[in-house]
């Protein structure tokens, strides 16, 4: 993981110019894929009414500063907010979720009440299986399977573009 | 200009329709020519630099996401979609910190772009043969980078250069037929003038105005010139007959004169020489013809020659020639004829005819004939002898008396 270093350029994806600390260059690129998966993700219109914020939730996990990149950035007409979660009540306010890679009960249990819901689930391990956007690392990159297998019990519309550049579909 | 309308001037009318009408052909395709070369200039270069926009939105587009996750083989796969662009040169994929994110080259690695600068805004420089247009790559309305793309502008000038070449082949085939087309207008115009040129000049060259000629009934000038053309001939015609009349004929009696009778015995003697005949001539002198004249006075003594002229052609042969020589001096050229005898009777007739007395204008008008034969080639050898014989033989029978005939003799 430790070679991801070998693309600083990165950063750049994002207007943001004012990052004041250094980031580890893994939390801001995965930070940038988040931000490009919400993009080319569709929510119905009923979820994303819910709330005027778009909420953008880390389960048991921190990026640090690199999430800072992402806040007051707007999402489909939405200004992102960036919480850090701890419960399954609180990920169902989200309209993202990304779990953290460590794996144990609670995050299975997480994975299984919001698959079916309106919330995009996003991690980087690979062993849970049922959900959305699996980000993996291959040799110096981070590439990503969509599973639309599950995306099809949910009222998210993925983007070709996603699936295009996604290493593998599920279905 | 001088120069141009003498080198004109003298040129046949039919050259001079030919190169007027070549001429404006010339003068009208060449500004139609320059103005459609013109527009197709412009309308070649605006359709060419469509397509490239488009084809960079498309770009622009399709690589969106790929540069959005910085996934240079997504990237490259997208870019190589354009290998067979007939125009792109190299295309790159500008990060918005300016780095490289992929370039394509679909023939050569060849870098034009030295400068690689993402940017918001579109941008497009031209050189003589590339065009460089510079495009902003938006993922959701979200920047991304920008795509650079270097096309070469060979296409357009490959297409104007066609055009031109085909422009030029369909003006020359058109320059040809025009030619063809020129020729046998100009032809077609000409030709009553040139068959009336020539119809002149062979009139000149002959002096012969009695040459029919064929009248173009066209309601054109030619054809007015035609029928006035004849109707000049005519008259000409016309008027040398009547000079000709003039010349050979008598005034008096309508017979033929001196004159005709001059030409008309150098014939007869050629005749008899060359067919080995006989030419006889009788000279008539009419007796008492003075008297008449100066009696009765000159018109009657005209009417009397009148009639004895009238008796003449009675009494002769269609083929013999009568001619009034003199005041009173008749002459007759016979040909075809077997011998003296003949002749000596148709003199014997002629004796009788003109010696019977006739009324003229209640006046009872009495004359003689005194008659010389000779002929050629018996007893002359060419004209001047066959007159003079026949002259001295006519003094010799007015020696004898009144009405007599006198056959010429050694």
């Amino acid at each position: 993981m430790k070679k991801l270093i070998l693309i600083p350029f990165i950063v750049a994806i994002f207007t943001i110019q004012n990052i004041q600390a250094k980031a580890l260059p893994e939390y801001t690129i995965k930070a940038a894929y988040l931000y490009n998966f919400a993009l080319l993700t569709q929510w119905s219109s009923s979820n994303e009414n819910q709330s005027d914020e778009f909420n953008l939730c880390f389960y048991k996990e921190d990026f640090g500063i690199a999430s800072d990149t992402l806040k007051n950035k707007i999402m489909h007409e939405k200004k992102i907010k960036v919480s850090n979660i701890n419960s399954i009540e609180e990920a169902q306010k989200c309209q993202m979720v990304f779990i953290r890679k460590e794996e144990n009960i609670q995050e299975l249990q997480l994975v299984q009440t919001l698959s079916q819901s309106q919330v995009l689930i996003v991690t980087d391990n690979e062993k849970i299986e049922n959900s959305h956007i699996t980000i993996l690392s291959e040799n110096t990159k981070l590439v990503f399977n969509v599973n639309l297998k599950y995306l099809k019990h949910t009222n998210l519309a993925v983007s070709s573009h996603l699936l295009k550049l996604a290493k593998k579909i599920i279905q | 200009m001088n120069l141009f309308s003498k080198w004109f001037g003298n040129k046949p009318i039919e050259q001079k329709l030919i190169l007027s009408n070549l001429i404006v052909i010339i003068l009208v395709s060449i500004p139609v020519n320059i103005i459609m070369l013109t527009y197709e200039y412009f309308a070649l270069r605006s359709h060419l630099i469509e397509e490239i926009r488009i084809q960079s939105s498309i770009v622009a587009e399709s690589t969106a996401a790929a540069v959005a996750f910085h996934d240079e083989s997504a990237a490259s796969e997208t870019l190589s979609i354009f290998r067979d662009s007939p125009y792109l040169l190299e295309v790159h994929l500008v990060l918005p910190d300016n780095t490289i994110l992929q370039s394509y080259f679909p023939t050569k690695k060849t870098f034009i772009v030295k400068e690689f600068k993402a940017s918001t805004s579109i941008e497009e420089s031209f050189t003589f043969s590339t065009m460089t247009i510079k495009k902003p790559i938006y993922l959701r309305q979200q920047f991304v980078g920008s795509v650079i793309m270097v096309n070469s502008l060979y296409i357009f000038y490959s297409r104007l250069i066609w055009y031109i070449l085909i422009v030029m082949l369909v003006l020359g085939i058109g320059f040809i037929f025009a030619r063809l087309l020129a020729t046998r207008i100009s032809k077609m115009i000409v030709k009553p003038l040139s068959e009336l040129t020539d119809l002149t000049q062979k009139i000149m060259r002959e002096k012969d105005y009695s040459t029919s000629i064929t009248i173009n009934n066209t309601a054109d000038e030619f054809g007015s010139l035609s029928r006035s053309f004849t109707e000049m001939m005519s008259q000409i015609h016309s008027r040398d007959l009547n000079l000709k009349h003039l010349a050979y004929y008598d005034r008096v009696t309508s017979i033929p004169n001196r004159h005709f009778f001059e030409e008309r015995i150098s014939q007869s003697v050629d005749n008899a020489k060359k067919h080995k005949i006989n030419c006889y001539l009788l000279m008539i002198d009419l007796d008492d013809f003075k008297i008449v004249n100066d009696t009765l006075g000159h018109h009657i003594g005209d009417l009397l020659l009148k009639n004895v002229s009238k008796k003449l052609s009675t009494i002769l042969r269609k083929d013999d020639s009568i001619f009034r020589i003199g005041g009173d001096e008749f002459a007759i050229l016979i040909e075809n004829i077997e011998d003296n005898k003949c002749v000596k009777q148709i003199a014997q007739k002629i004796i009788n005819a003109i010696s019977t007395p006739v009324e003229l204008e209640g006046h009872q008008v009495k004359v003689g004939a005194s008659i010389g034969i000779s002929s050629f080639p018996t007893y002359s050898h060419d004209v001047i002898t066959l007159m003079s014989t026949a002259d001295s033989a006519m003094y010799v029978a007015k020696g004898k008396g009144k009405n007599s005939f006198s056959v010429y003799h050694k």
